[in-house]
C-alpha cells in the first residue's frame, strides 16, 4: 500500500458514498448500522484494491453493490438478528454436482448475442444477477461467491448453474419472440 | 429456438462480455438512483471513514533488527521446546531411542559408571571383550561354547550370576558367591560324586537327573558352575573362568 492507494480509496468514497448508504438502506435502517455497513465496505474495497482499480466507473459501482450485499449478510449474522427472506439459503438441500448441458443458441453473430445476454442479465432475479457477475465479471472464488449471495460455499455451483439456465430461457423466449 | 452443440466453454466467455455490458448499464441506473438520494453522512463519520483508509493503507513500517533476532530465537527456542516435548515422550516408549539415550549419559559419566551391557543377547566368546566388559577382579567365564547366548546377568554387590542358554534348550548357569553369602546344594540320590582340579583348586563335581555341577572356593568366592552339556563341556567352561584383571 502506498500514498496513491489510499488517495484512491478516499476518491472512491467520496464518489460512492451515496451509493454505498442507499444500497445499504435496502437491508438496514438504523443509522448506526448503516455508517458500520459503509465502513465495513470501504474495509472490504481497500483488500479487493488491484481488482477494482482496473474497473470502469459504472462497472465499479455495481461492484460496490456487491460488496454492500456481501458484506451486510455478513453483518446481518454476525448481528444474529432474525433472517429475511433475501437472505436465506434457497439451495439448501439443492441437488449438487448437476450437469452443465448446455444446449446452446447460435453462436454466429456474437455480439448480437452478447446484447442480448445483457438484457437478460438485468432481467434476471437478483441473486443470479450477482452470482453470474460475480463469477464472469469479478471472478470471485466459490467461498467469496457463498458469502456475497448469502448461501453455503457447496451450494454455489448449483446456483450457477440454475442462474446460467434461466439465461438462456430467456434467451430462448427472447429469441422466439 | 435454434439449437446447436457448441462447448459451454463458448458460452460462459459470451457470458463474461455479457455481463461486463451488463455491469456497466446497472452501474449506471445505480449511480442515478444514489445521485437522486438526498442523504449525507455525517462529518465525523467521513472523518472516522477517512481516518480508517489512512490506517488500513499506511505501509507498514520495516521491523527492526533487534525485534527480527528476536523474532528468530523465539521460534528457534519454540521448534527446540516442540523437539524437546517430543524426545521427552518418545525416548520411555521407543526402546532403541532409550538405550541410545542411556548409552550416551553413561558414556558422558565414566566415573559413575561400572558397567552396561549394550545388549541383553551379547555372546561373551573372547578373553578381549569380557574384559571390557566386567569390572576389575570379577570372574567371569571366558569360554562358552558356541551357539550360547547370555540370557541372564545378575549383579546384586557380593555376587554374580550368569546364565547363557542356546536354541536347543542347553544350559549354562555360572554363580560367582560371595563369602558372606551361603548357597544350598543337592546332596542325595547323586548318580556322580567326585573330586576335580580347577584352575588349581580343587572342586567337587555331581551329576543328579543329566545336571552337572561343579563347585569350588578361591581366596573370597564359592564359583558354582551347573550345566545340561556333558562333563567334559562343564570342566571346560569352568576352568575358563578366569578374573578380570
Amino acid at each position: 500500500m502506498d500514498k496513491s492507494d489510499s488517495l484512491f480509496i478516499e476518491k472512491l468514497y467520496h464518489d460512492y458514498h451515496r451509493l454505498m448508504f442507499k444500497q445499504a438502506r435496502r437491508y438496514f435502517q438504523d443509522q448506526n448500522q448503516l455508517e458500520d455497513i459503509v465502513q465495513l465496505t470501504c474495509l472490504k474495497l481497500i483488500r479487493y484494491l488491484p481488482t477494482i482499480r482496473q474497473l470502469s466507473r459504472n462497472t465499479l459501482a455495481t461492484y460496490i453493490v456487491s460488496i454492500v450485499r456481501s458484506v451486510s449478510i455478513d453483518y446481518y449474522r454476525n448481528q444474529d438478528t432474525a433472517r429475511t427472506t433475501s437472505f436465506i439459503d434457497l439451495d439448501e438441500g439443492f441437488e449438487e454436482n448437476l450437469r452443465d448441458p448446455f444446449d446452446m443458441v447460435d453462436l454466429e453473430q456474437n455480439t448480437v448475442i452478447i446484447e442480448k445476454l445483457k438484457r437478460v442479465i438485468l432481467q434476471l432475479p437478483e441473486e443470479d444477477r450477482l452470482a453470474l457477475l460475480g463469477k464472469y465479471l469479478y471472478g470471485w472464488s466459490d467461498s467469496e461467491l457463498a458469502g456475497s449471495l448469502g448461501i453455503k460455499a457447496v451450494t454455489v455451483r448449483s446456483r450457477l448453474f440454475r442462474a446460467k439456465k434461466k439465461a438462456l430461457q430467456l434467451l430462448g423466449d427472447m429469441d422466439e419472440a | 429456438m435454434k439449437r446447436n452443440t457448441h462447448k459451454p466453454d463458448d458460452f460462459d466467455r459470451l457470458l463474461k462480455e455479457a455481463a461486463l455490458q451488463a455491469a456497466e448499464t446497472m452501474g449506471q441506473q445505480y449511480l442515478e438512483e444514489a445521485e437522486k438520494d438526498a442523504y449525507y453522512p455525517s462529518f465525523e463519520f467521513n472523518q472516522r471513514v477517512r481516518k480508517m483508509i489512512e490506517a488500513e493503507t499506511k505501509p507498514s513500517a520495516p521491523v527492526p533488527l533487534f525485534q527480527k533476532l528476536y523474532l528468530s530465537f523465539s521460534k528457534a527456542a519454540l521448534w527446540i521446546l516442540l523437539v524437546l516435548i517430543v524426545l521427552f515422550f518418545a525416548i520411555p516408549k521407543v526402546a532403541s531411542a532409550r538405550n541410545w539415550v542411556t548409552k550416551l549419559v553413561m558414556e558422558s559419566n565414566p566415573k559413575y559408571v561400572t558397567y552396561y551391557l549394550q545388549e541383553t543377547d551379547t555372546v561373551i566368546d573372547s578373553l578381549d571383550n569380557s574384559e571390557k566388559i566386567f569390572p576389575v577382579g570379577a570372574y567371569y567365564p571366558s569360554y562358552i561354547p558356541e551357539g550360547f547366548r547370555l540370557r541372564l546377568l545378575n549383579y546384586d554387590g557380593s555376587s554374580i550370576t550368569y546364565r547363557f542358554v542356546d536354541s536347543k534348550g542347553k544350559l549354562v548357569n555360572v554363580q560367582v558367591i560371595g563369602t558372606g553369602e551361603t548357597m544350598n546344594l543337592d546332596n542325595e540320590n547323586l548318580e556322580e560324586d567326585s573330586i576335580e582340579i580347577v584352575n588349581g583348586y580343587e572342586a567337587r563335581y555331581t551329576l543328579k537327573l543329566e545336571r552337572h555341577c561343579l563347585i569350588w572356593t578361591t581366596e573370597n568366592y564359592i564359583i558354582f558352575v551347573n550345566t545340561n552339556l556333558s562333563k567334559e563341556e562343564t570342566l571346560k567352561i569352568a576352568n575358563g573362568i578366569l578374573k578380570t584383571r
